[in-house]
């Protein structure tokens, strides 16, 4: 039905694969091209989200039972000081960061990254960084805690050198972020295809945006704090040295606002896979793109705007305190809106419950159970009362569990395919999946009360007469059960790679341009770059193939007015093959005017309507 | 999902949650919500509490059951909600969650005054004021002084470790600082949680009502043995706080006088290496 290729086409640089130079990982290592990028920033960050999943695993195992002497407590301290930068610093947010890196160039139908050795340097960075912090156990990590608040973490209490690793990992890995946020941002801003306009920018791409600006925000204020701290820490300075003129609360200020950006980073990451996926698997076209998009950057703004609400016990005056509050709410309008409009996208949708949109759904509860869950903590007696406690724990747990590890499954496998040209298993998919989110909630829920039977999050252990035994038993077992499906995701996606199913270039029938490219896509992503004339440019090109398709077997009168002719069965129904979409292509672009489409305003776009256009 | 077995677990879900708002004591009793309050500050920071529970368990049953009847190929939004390009809805939604965003701010306003318990502190009742030091590990407590006689000695300001002993309805205000590094005074059946931060003072009011020992713990991170710091406060009748504070007076001036006999006598550890 495609028409015969017909003399040849014009000159351009189509490759399917460039000579060999040397060993792969090298020549991978050493790849400034996006799609190389992402796959290291994917690869490494599942590595570091083992090595979190361990830490975690050995704290529960400590708390399975009262008094417990698993672990010493100061080694419980380097676990846990290890544990939150590695979860949210080195997993959550580099497997979305990765996931932007291969997907986003083919999205908005770029040929690759505005500054692909700026991106390129981002991802060393992020290794350096995480490994610096892991060398530290070859001495003496970190003691502390999460975020390293002051003065704890000052040199008066903090000797040694393992906070000095602590922050120089952290610093570096979020210098990382900061390049990969302005390659991000100056790729989107600048190499987006002819007619990709923003608002038809999809979901995703758009939160990268949206993620990429938050990161630059936030990483900045973190980077000060942490060097302000080293100053403090070994060239007298008084930054956060209390009598001395310097403050305490300015860090913890300043590392909540990062906390707070990066949390928010991750939930809209996985908002922006999410936003593919439903309307993917449920075909329907997204409900609401523009308002979808316009909440997510208002999230983004209002959340870290409402950093304060993790410090409502500090001494800050009561004013700031309510405006931290109102933040918070206001922040639940444009969440809201996310929702309504997803849940509009599903409704009446005929929906194939892939692992992708397993995943997508399981996040989306988990998630906005979360958000709900932080919103009580951020009405200021709820979150006098429960600061700290294992209650917050569970409710940050909950929706970073939901949107970072859930969320980012999902988006794992929906672009799995694209990333590796297979697919990952799908029964194994559904069995990780259930463990994890059994777990999850056998870790979450009876944490929750525990906080509120007054335990502390953070505590290396409790006290046997506290009534605490039974709670924390159920969550020790249930972390168990979270790490064996995580663990079954990891192989899954280790085994996959080289050995799933092989697919073609759009195995979901999805309508966004990355599917446009083959999987794995060539260095230079597309042959040709389509012209976009709507948010769902492949369903576009595949109804411009429909309509060549009918018209080619065999060519009728073109009689004006008069509907096109049915469809074909196979035309119609069959996924559209790449060699079809490309031969079609090429063909029309050796002969612009062997094919005079008739154009009525709604009429689809040809992706090979390009005779004068120069092609990058 | 759609029929008749839809609506019974939508009508099932909100008489739930309904029995959970009338009956919030009975139905969440110890194990939903922080311990049982003896304080007016902590009952409110209770009832915001429950609130919000209520809130958060609605919206949570609310969104599974939409994204079940939604996968299950039934509407979860009404038909016509669902036509493209409609401002109008996403406007409507959008103001319906910002009202009950602002419903829940004022809420939140209301019962942090009261959590705050500001008619105490400026009620005629002048507030007991008690410094509260923060080291690691172990709380101190300092006492106003007295009507007893001083002996001639700098202070003789009362002080404990760990136990803070308290007259019950009467103000009592803390003023919470630390001497290293950040710690959190918590004692969720009086107060709030209070932060400890150093060379900056903190201060809760709060009057207890029942006589009784409430535990407390540290929630903010502090190092190695941040588990082990807790606190107790005894909640007495005010003559055996009085008697408390002599007690401790004169407990701490014995001590002292020993250590000045000690001294003058030459046999005091740091006098005898001289």
């Amino acid at each position: 039905m495609s028409p015969p290729l017909q003399g040849s086409a014009r000159p351009e640089v189509v490759s399917e694969r460039i000579p060999r130079r040397g060993p792969a990982w090298i020549e991978l290592a050493t790849s400034s091209e996006h799609k190389a990028v992402g796959r290291m920033y994917v690869a490494t960050s599942l590595f570091f989200a083992a090595v979190a999943l361990t830490e975690l695993v050995m704290m529960r195992l400590q708390l399975i039972a009262p008094d417990n002497t698993f672990i010493r407590p100061d080694v419980f301290d380097r676990l846990l000081s290890a544990y939150g930068v590695t979860a949210l610093i080195l997993f959550a947010l580099p497997l979305a960061i990765g996931l932007y890196s291969h997907v986003v160039p083919l999205q908005i139908g770029a040929r690759g990254l505005a500054l692909p050795r700026l991106h390129h340097l981002s991802y060393w960075l992020y290794l350096f960084g995480g490994v610096t912090i892991y060398l530290s156990f070859l001495y003496r990590p970190s003691e502390a805690g999460t975020i390293a608040l002051t003065p704890l973490s000052g040199a008066a209490y903090g000797a040694g050198h393992g906070v000095d690793a602590w922050l120089i990992g952290l610093g570096l890995a979020l210098l990382g972020f900061i390049c990969f946020a302005v390659s991000m941002v100056a790729t989107l801003r600048s190499s987006r295809a002819p007619g990709m306009v923003w608002r038809r920018v999809p979901l995703f791409s758009w939160s990268a945006a949206v993620v990429s600006y938050t990161l630059l925000v936030v990483c900045a204020v973190m980077l000060a704090a942490i060097s302000m701290l080293i100053v403090d820490r070994h060239f007298d300075g008084v930054f956060f040295i209390p009598n001395e003129g310097g403050s305490p609360l300015l860090y913890e200020h300043l590392s909540s606002i990062f906390l707070a950006g990066a949390y928010i980073s991750v939930v809209i990451a996985a908002c922006g896979s999410i936003s593919e996926i439903l309307p993917t698997f449920s075909r329907q076209p997204q409900f609401g793109h523009a308002a979808v998009g316009g909440s997510l950057a208002a999230l983004a703004v209002l959340a870290v705007l409402a950093w304060m609400q993790n410090m409502l016990s500090a001494p800050i005056p009561v004013g700031f305190l309510y405006f931290a509050m109102l933040m918070a709410l206001a922040a639940a309008v444009p969440a809201g809106l996310i929702l309504f409009n997803w849940l509009a996208t599903l409704s009446g949708g005929s929906i194939r419950m892939r692992a992708p949109m397993l995943f997508a759904l399981g996040a989306v509860v988990l998630t906005f159970a979360g958000l709900a869950a932080e919103l009580a903590n951020s009405i200021v007696p709820v979150g006098w009362q429960l600061a700290g406690t294992a209650t917050a724990w569970a409710d940050t747990h909950l929706a970073l569990i939901g949107a970072g590890v859930l969320g980012g499954f999902a988006g794992l496998h929906y672009w799995f395919p694209k990333l590796s040209g297979r697919l990952m298993g799908e029964s194994l998919a559904r069995a990780s999946f259930w463990a994890i989110v059994t777990g999850a909630l056998l870790l979450i829920l009876p944490m929750q009360i525990a906080g509120l039977q007054g335990q502390p999050a953070d505590v290396y252990k409790f006290y046997g007469d506290s009534g605490l035994d039974l709670p924390n038993l159920i969550a020790s077992l249930g972390t168990l059960l979270f790490a064996l499906g995580f663990v079954l995701t990891l192989i899954n996606a280790a085994t996959s790679y080289g050995r799933g199913v092989e697919v073609g270039p759009d195995p979901w029938r999805a309508s966004t341009l990355e599917w446009f490219a083959p999987s794995p896509p060539p260095l230079h992503n597309f042959d040709l770059v389509p012209d976009v004339r709507s948010d769902e440019p492949l369903n576009d090109i595949r109804e411009a193939i429909r309509r060549r398709g009918t018209r080619w077997t065999p060519p009728p009168a073109r009689i004006p007015g008069r509907e096109p002719e049915p469809v074909p069965a196979s035309a119609g129904e069959a996924d559209p093959r790449l060699d079809q979409i490309e031969a079609d292509m090429k063909a029309d672009a050796s002969s612009p005017g062997a094919l005079e489409t008739p154009r009525t305003g709604s009429d689809a776009a040809s992706p090979a309507d390009e005779g004068d256009r120069p092609v990058a | 999902m759609n029929g008749p077995r839809g609506r019974l677990a939508a009508l099932a879900a909100t008489l739930s949650v309904g029995a959970l708002a009338i009956s919030p004591r009975a139905a969440l009793a110890d194990v939903l919500a922080p311990e049982s309050p003896a304080s007016s500050s902590a009952d409110a920071s209770r009832t915001a509490y429950i609130v919000m529970l209520i809130v958060i368990v609605a919206v949570v049953i609310g969104l599974l059951g939409a994204l079940l009847r939604a996968v299950r190929g039934g509407s979860a939004v009404e038909p016509e909600h669902r036509t493209r390009g409609t401002r109008g809805v996403q406007r409507r939604v959008g103001i319906g969650i910002g009202v009950a965003a602002l419903v829940l701010f004022v809420v939140g306003v209301v019962f942090t005054e009261k959590a705050r318990d500001v008619e105490a502190s400026e009620s005629g009742a002048e507030p007991i004021a008690i410094d509260v030091t923060a080291q690691q590990w172990i709380w101190r407590y300092e006492y106003p002084e007295p009507d007893v006689a001083p002996d001639g000695y700098a202070t003789a300001t009362p002080y404990s470790y760990y136990d803070l002993i308290i007259p019950v309805d009467t103000p009592v205000t803390l003023d919470v600082t630390s001497i290293d590094v950040l710690h959190r005074w918590w004692v969720p059946a009086l107060a709030r949680g209070v932060d400890a931060v150093p060379a900056d003072s903190n201060t809760v009011t709060f009057t207890a009502e029942e006589v009784g020992t409430y535990e407390g713990r540290s929630t903010e991170f502090s190092g190695p043995a941040f588990a082990t710091m807790r606190t107790a406060v005894h909640v007495v009748e005010p003559e055996e706080y009085t008697a408390f504070l002599e007690e401790r007076t004169a407990e701490i001036q014995a001590a002292r006088a020993a250590v000045q006999a000690a001294v003058d006598a030459g046999t005091a550890p740091g006098v005898a290496l001289r």
